[in-house]
């Protein structure tokens, strides 16, 4: 793997991350 | 906030003194390396806008179609204030005031050259009448709806949590309002407020360039100089910091109104004057065919990435459409507050609605008028402004009224509005920062708000150092991208807490 594809990929598990932390907090957290 | 007293000073203060750090760290390292830092961020752009695109185009489609959504839920008839608040400006000065402080000098420098830009562009790939139809659609696409569905939703949330919730005028407020006092929500929000400060002075430094670059090229244009280098830029930008020490000194509310009206209408006066001096059959058929374009269209294009294009495309991609709606985020924090704040009263509904929709057909109107009056030069007088907007894209409004009668005056007026509106940017944004970065202080310092008009200025000076609208583009992008991140954290505690609301 290039390091361009591994930046690339580290980028977008941070972004999947993200959004999984959202919708974690959206639909299983108490108000 | 129910943070103790002495917790919350530490708070402010650590977090004033980190963001100024950090924003001089970038302002010195602008003035020691221009090039340097000017390189630097056109690299990580690069990097960041190609694995991220998606997560981009994405992000902003649901913000409008989200937007939409509460518009015809029945949140829309949510006030934003107490059940019995009533709006406190009338809705003709709402309206200017939220346009001007949105999009302000941006409309005057992009009016003929983004058309134009991506004409040059778009006509390799289809013949010169389709290509001018698809550069005015791609020029609204970045000004019209997606733009504004990030400042209304940002100003909605602003807006909600202080005036319905009662909560400080802060980026973090919704986070501990909806999840608590808890180390992570102290810690993420703020981080937060320093990213939304961070964002905010680097988009106003830009601004500040952009309207210097502007403001240069009229004068040049006026008294007949060619190429006047960087020596009347400066001269240029020190007027400006005389201009804005005054209003920084007074109270923000009469001044700023004056201020955003008197650039308003002379605005407003330009475009008419335009419309009825040139040809005007041509610019209202314009206006006509971009409206239909624009709203059959708009929401697919808000999904679509290129990802199949050449590489022409994929950087001309990247450099506008991208660049454009990261652009919207970093003034998402200010321009949000601002609207925030004169918004109460209004219901949710009015609200999007008012700030969606004018702004848009406004745009469409400017750019249909501007826009079209240069294609009318391309296609029908073969006038050489191609070969301005490459050389010289600063120059390219003040090409555009030579062809019109009295052009003298409306140069004139052109950078007496660029002039306004950027002390207005300059002004209110300083107003907003010192307002975070006090903990959400309505009325901050007079000092503090005096620091932070020196900062700008200095992050100003620095992108007009850079001398390149490219490097300019390039070096607020890679300051609002991580705001992107909070404006989606904020969004999700509005929907949680509106579930809570019984309606």
């Amino acid at each position: 793997m290039s390091l361009e594809n591994a930046i690339d990929t580290l980028l977008n598990i941070w972004v999947l991350a993200f959004i999984g932390i959202l919708l974690w907090l959206y639909f299983k957290t108490a108000k | 906030m129910s943070l103790p007293s002495k917790d919350m000073k530490m708070l402010k203060n650590k977090l004033l003194l980190i963001a100024l750090a950090l924003t001089g760290l970038v302002a010195l390292w602008g003035i020691i390396d221009t090039t340097g830092l000017a390189g630097f961020s056109a690299m990580l752009t690069g990097v960041l806008f190609t694995s991220r695109s998606w997560f981009i185009m994405l992000s902003v489609s649901l913000l409008l179609i989200l937007s939409i959504y509460l518009v015809f839920s029945p949140y829309g008839k949510i006030k934003l204030g107490k059940d019995d608040d009533e709006p406190e400006f009338s809705t003709v000065s709402w309206l200017s005031m939220l346009f001007a402080a949105g999009m302000g000098v941006g409309l005057l420098f992009w009016g003929t050259a983004e058309p134009l830009s991506h004409f040059k562009v778009v006509r390799h790939y289809t013949d010169s009448f389709e290509a001018a139809e698809h550069a005015l659609f791609i020029t609204n696409f970045h000004w019209g709806l997606h733009a504004w569905a990030i400042y209304a939703v940002t100003g909605l949330v602003m807006a909600y949590f202080s005036f319905r919730r009662g909560f400080p005028n802060l980026v973090s407020a919704p986070l501990t309002a909806v999840f608590g006092q808890h180390l992570w929500t102290r810690s993420v929000g703020w981080v937060s407020d320093l990213l939304a400060i961070y964002a905010i002075a680097i988009g106003i430094g830009g601004s500040i360039a952009m309207g210097v670059f502007q403001i240069q090229s009229g004068a040049e244009s006026l008294f007949g100089l060619s190429d006047s280098g960087l020596w009347l830029a400066v001269i240029i930008f020190a007027v400006l910091c005389v201009a804005y020490i005054l209003p920084l000194m007074m109270d923000l509310s009469k001044g700023m109104a004056t201020l955003s009206n008197t650039a308003m209408a002379v605005t407003c006066g330009l475009m008419i004057f335009v419309l009825l001096a040139g040809p005007t059959f041509f610019m209202m058929s314009g206006i006509t065919g971009s409206i239909g374009n624009y709203f059959s269209r708009v929401i697919p294009h808000g999904f679509k990435t290129y990802t199949f294009f050449d590489e022409n495309i994929t950087t001309w991609f990247q450099s506008w459409t991208l660049t454009f709606m990261v652009w919207w985020f970093a003034w998402a924090p200010f321009v949000g507050v601002f609207i925030a704040r004169i918004s109460k009263g209004r219901t949710i509904r009015e609200f999007l609605l008012g700030v969606m929709l004018v702004p848009t057909f406004f745009s469409i109107f400017w750019f249909g008028v501007f826009g079209s009056v240069g294609f009318y030069e391309v296609l029908r007088l073969d006038a050489a402004i191609l070969e301005v907007v490459k050389t010289h894209i600063n120059d390219v409004t003040f090409f555009v009224l030579r062809y019109l009668p009295l052009s003298g005056l409306t140069s004139v007026a052109t950078v007496l509005a660029a002039f306004l509106f950027v002390v207005t940017s300059v002004v209110s944004g300083a107003f907003v920062l010192s307002m975070f970065a006090t903990g959400g202080d309505l009325n901050p310092p007079t000092k503090t708000k005096m620091m932070w008009g020196a900062i700008l200025g200095a992050l100003g000076l620095v992108m007009i150092l850079s001398n390149s609208i490219d490097a300019v583009k390039s070096i607020i992008s890679l300051a609002a991208l991580p705001f992107i991140f909070t404006v989606l954290l904020i969004v999700m505690c509005l929907l949680k807490a509106l579930k809570s609301e019984v309606v």
